[in-house]
């Protein structure tokens, strides 16, 4: 059964022009992307076992994907003997009906999240939202987002689109609403302090937490998280109920394969050897103990994902949302995660939201329109997902799929027949040679139709000479 | 990599200050109690008085009693019930815990939660202590998940630097919900 | 040219470099003669087929890419082309394109003559006579000849062995945006990032005073050439043939 993902209904063009129009988002963007794609590969340069470890954990993963049935079968058994309770969800309905069931059932008014790209995908803030239970994100950039109304436009940074004075703005809204003072400027570490302390108090009085997970351990049915804020310790550590909502491709089977996996996110995300805080949790809190939850859910998700299983696709379930790809794209670095309209931006995100979720056209044309196929994704994997392959493959099935434009398609048919011929060639330049005389105004073309008038729009194009170089050639060592 | 135990805790040490960590070491001639006291005394500094500080492990109580200060502190034990005790911590300035082990290869300590250990002291307060034995320190974070997995409490976490964030402008902020500052103190047990 | 052996080959001169850059071809004509090569060009060529493969129009691809294997398939001469781009098209997609239509053998006979004329160059000897005074160039290498073909030093190597000084452009490792008919369906992002590339050369322009970009995929530097000179800024923009055969020097 394929998946659901949210969408921006906004066309290609708007989403793509409204990003390339703020000049703030694009400058802040360069410079953190820039930074952290370099402290990729640092890290993993001057560290030797890094990339011994992440070969073994793409091995890891890739078993654990061809053996997910299993899996998930000996993860419900493990989570429900440490006391947990396991449910499974098909797809995103399914899975958001489940959370509001459980915070119903335990008159639940106030849910904080920490940071999880599975909850964006289900839309889970608004499901929950629908049946009066207020929603909190914790995570600084998740927080300045869901003040702004917005979506986290980068995995690893979600508001990276929003500068300091527009999150002051976003603040001083919220202290107006609570009747305080605003700050006194937009200082980022006032800022930071300001977040410190209104989350808090939703920490500390909250009825229900919610996560996601890097990955699950089926041997011993246990959740890591890895965060740098600390955020994921408040959530699961206080509120006396738990929801983790975890992708079935994020289970790993053994902690052994944890072992060689558990850095490779912060080393190809951040550049370091770990992020602030990996949190594991293996069950609902002990009697005798002071931390965690009084019940533990995990909400296993379908989405899509079991579909790829076996296919030539399946490859991509072995993403560990590192977000390296995104930190090399020029295309992402240029436009930001918004223009996607999907909550999984840059390249990983192309393939995942068009092959979790076949039935969206404007995912598909993602894969023409937004990428320049330089493979730098595929080059910095960690997982060693070929993403520009997949790209590729998806361009390939939307013109079997007639997905494109029917003069688009023609073009390329009438370009490729002509040209698989040596006679064929010779008559475009023909024809190219007669049509330049008509195009060209003041010694240079200006326009010129279809395709080709693409390039015209913002570069000039050198005319073809008199004299190619075959025929320069045929006439210097001619017959 | 049975390097070990000084060339384990120098490569501890390198990793763990990368990430603006702090550390202190018991010396020779001093009792642990005494490294303590000077930790905290550093500690301190910066932090109006009283400071509230938590000691929760019996082993962490019992140090506690030792403990000689300059400054005027309030220690912070178990309250009669687990919202006040809570409360208590999330009150406070300075938390310590007993690290279960830590990785030399990434500049980690791991915390479990048991009958007589929290993780509130290195979540709430603005300040975190580490007492690490340097027997426990491993050399990659292999061995640690090994040591996890055999134990497996409800909750554990790895600590590996201050609470931070890029969020805004991908400026690097560090104390945003959990610790600004971090420090481990290193001593040696009979194990040794 | 004394005591150099000399070597048979073939001139994959790409579609771009035929129909808009002739004398890029001409050098490299020149720079191969120079360096004990005999040049021979069969015009059945037409182009590699990548523009359509990229864009996911195979059927298109495969049939560029059988009129490439006739055109070459006559002799057993290593094929020198210039383009990374192409090459790589040729070493990494034809395998696949192909091999419903031709055995393995076939496929393998042309794939393993393709050779970029940068690398082609590596591995001769360099001219003799390198430039007294220190030109300096800014060097823009092509994605594919970095990620797929995995050349990354033979353009800015056989620069500095005939004299050149080779400055690196800042971000030198992100796409200039061209990216085939991308640059065409997707005017506006291939142009910012061309601006991106354009205002990091202009870095370079004025902390070394680089006079010329150089690069050895014809696409890309047409893309960055046509933007600068709509922007009314004609800085010089070379193929890299063009700097190599002695004549030019
Ligand atoms: S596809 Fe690879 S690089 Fe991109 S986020 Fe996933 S694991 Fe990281």
């Amino acid at each position: 059964m394929s998946g659901r993902l949210p969408y921006d209904p906004r066309p290609w063009r708007v989403r793509r022009d409204s990003a390339l129009g703020n000049s703030s988002m694009r400058d802040t963007l360069q410079r953190v992307a820039g930074r952290l794609s370099k402290a990729k590969s640092t890290a993993y340069g001057d560290y030797q076992i890094a990339d011994k470890w992440r070969l073994a954990g793409v091995a890891a993963k890739r078993r654990a994907i061809s053996q997910i049935d299993e899996l998930v079968v000996q993860v419900i058994g493990e989570i429900e003997r440490h006391g947990g309770k396991v449910h499974r969800a098909r797809d995103a309905a399914e899975a958001v009906r489940c959370v509001v069931e459980v915070a119903q059932k335990n008159g639940v008014k106030l849910a904080v999240k920490s940071k999880s790209m599975v909850t964006e995908e289900i839309e889970l803030n608004k499901g929950l939202e629908d049946a009066g239970v207020q929603v909190v994100e914790t995570d600084l950039g998740e927080y300045i987002i869901q003040l702004a109304h917005e979506k986290p436009s980068h995995i690893l940074a979600p508001a990276i689109h929003r500068n300091r004075g527009q999150v002051k703005e976003l603040f001083d809204v919220e202290a107006d609403r609570q009747g305080m003072a605003h700050l006194a400027n937009a200082d980022i570490e006032q800022l930071t302090q300001f977040a410190r302390q209104q989350l808090r108090q939703e920490f500390l009085s909250a009825d229900m937490g919610v996560t996601g997970g890097n990955f699950l351990v089926a041997e011993t049915g246990t959740i890591v998280l890895i965060t740098n804020e600390g955020n994921a310790d408040m959530v699961t550590s206080l509120p006396p109920l738990l929801v983790s909502i975890v992708g079935i491709e994020k289970i790993v089977g053994t902690w052994d394969d944890l072992s060689y996996l558990l850095q490779q996110p912060a080393l190809s995300g951040v550049g370091q050897r770990l992020s602030s805080y990996t949190t594991f949790v293996s069950g609902p809190r002990d009697e005798s103990a002071m931390d965690g939850p009084d019940q533990w859910h995990v909400v296993l998700l379908d989405n899509g994902r079991r579909n790829l299983v076996g296919t030539p696709e399946e490859s991509i379930l072995s993403c560990i949302r590192c977000g390296a790809c995104l930190n090399v794209c020029p295309v992402f670095r240029q436009i930001g995660g918004h223009a996607y309209g999907s909550v999984y931006p840059g390249p990983i995100g192309i393939v995942v939201s068009a092959n979790l979720d076949p039935s969206m056209p404007s995912f598909l044309d993602l894969a023409s329109q937004a990428c320049s196929m330089c493979y730098a994704c595929s080059e910095v994997c960690p997982m060693d997902i070929p993403l520009a392959d997949e790209i590729l493959t998806l361009r390939n099935h939307r013109v079997k799929t007639m997905a494109e434009p029917l003069l688009v398609r023609r073009t390329y048919e009438m370009w490729g027949r002509l040209w698989s011929t040596k006679a064929g060639y010779q008559k475009t330049i023909r024809i190219a040679r007669l049509g330049q005389r008509f195009l060209i105004q003041k010694k240079k073309l200006r326009w010129a139709p279809g395709l080709f008038g693409g390039w015209l729009k913002t570069r000039d194009m050198p005319l073809i000479p008199p004299e190619t170089f075959r025929e320069w050639w045929a006439k210097t060592h001619g017959e | 990599m049975g390097n070990n135990v000084e060339e384990r805790v120098a490569q501890f040490a390198i990793n763990w200050q990368r990430l603006s960590g702090k550390i202190m070491r018991q010396d020779l001639q001093e009792t642990l109690g005494e490294a303590l006291s000077r930790a905290l005394e550093v500690i301190c500094t910066g932090v109006p008085e009283p400071a509230a500080i938590i000691a929760w492990e019996p082993f962490v109580q019992d140090l506690a009693r030792t403990v000689r200060l300059d400054c005027q502190v309030e220690w912070i034990g178990r309250r009669a019930s687990r919202a006040n005790s809570i409360a208590a911590m999330a009150s406070a300035d300075i938390g310590i815990n007993v690290a279960q082990w830590a990785v030399a290869d990434t500049g980690s300590v791991a915390l479990y939660v048991t009958p007589e250990a929290t993780l509130y002291p290195s979540l709430l307060p603005k300040q975190h202590l580490v007492l690490l034995d340097v027997a426990d320190i491993v050399p990659t974070v292999r061995e640690g998940l090994m040591e996890l997995r055999k134990h497996l409490p409800q909750l554990a976490k790895i600590i590996t630097g201050p609470s931070m964030s890029a969020d805004i402008e991908g400026q690097l902020q560090i104390g945003v919900h959990g610790p600004q500052s971090v420090m481990v103190l290193l001593w040696a047990s009979d194990r040794n | 040219m004394s005591g150099r052996e000399i070597s048979d080959v073939e001139l994959f001169v790409t579609c771009l470099v035929d129909l808009v850059r002739p004398q890029a071809g001409i050098a490299a004509v020149a720079a191969l003669e120079e360096r004990g090569c005999r040049v021979h060009f069969s015009d059945q060529q037409t182009c590699c087929g990548q523009f359509a493969y990229n864009a996911g129009h195979v059927d298109q691809a495969r049939a560029m890419a059988l009129n490439f294997v006739q055109a070459f398939e006559g002799s057993t001469r290593p094929i020198v082309a210039l383009s990374g781009s192409c090459a790589a098209m040729v070493v990494e997609a034809y395998p696949k394109l192909l091999k419903d239509v031709l055995s393995e053998t076939a496929i393998e006979r042309i794939v393993s003559r393709i050779v970029e004329l940068t690398q082609w160059l590596q591995s001769s000897d360099p001219l003799e006579g390198a430039h007294e005074e220190r030109i300096r160039v800014a060097y823009h290498l092509g994605c594919h000849m970095r990620r797929l073909l995995r050349a990354e030093d033979s353009g800015q190597e056989v620069l500095r062995q005939q004299g050149y000084e080779v400055v690196e452009l800042g971000d030198a490792d992100q796409c200039c945006g061209f990216g085939g008919t991308f640059s065409m369906s997707e005017p506006e992002l291939s142009t910012a990032m061309a601006d991106a590339k354009i205002a990091a050369l202009k870095e370079v322009r004025q902390q070394y005073g680089v006079t010329a970009l150089v690069g050895a995929d014809m696409g890309c530097l047409l893309h960055l050439a046509g933007r600068m000179i709509r922007n009314g800024d004609d800085f010089d923009v070379k193929y890299i043939s063009e700097l190599l055969a002695g004549g030019s020097r």
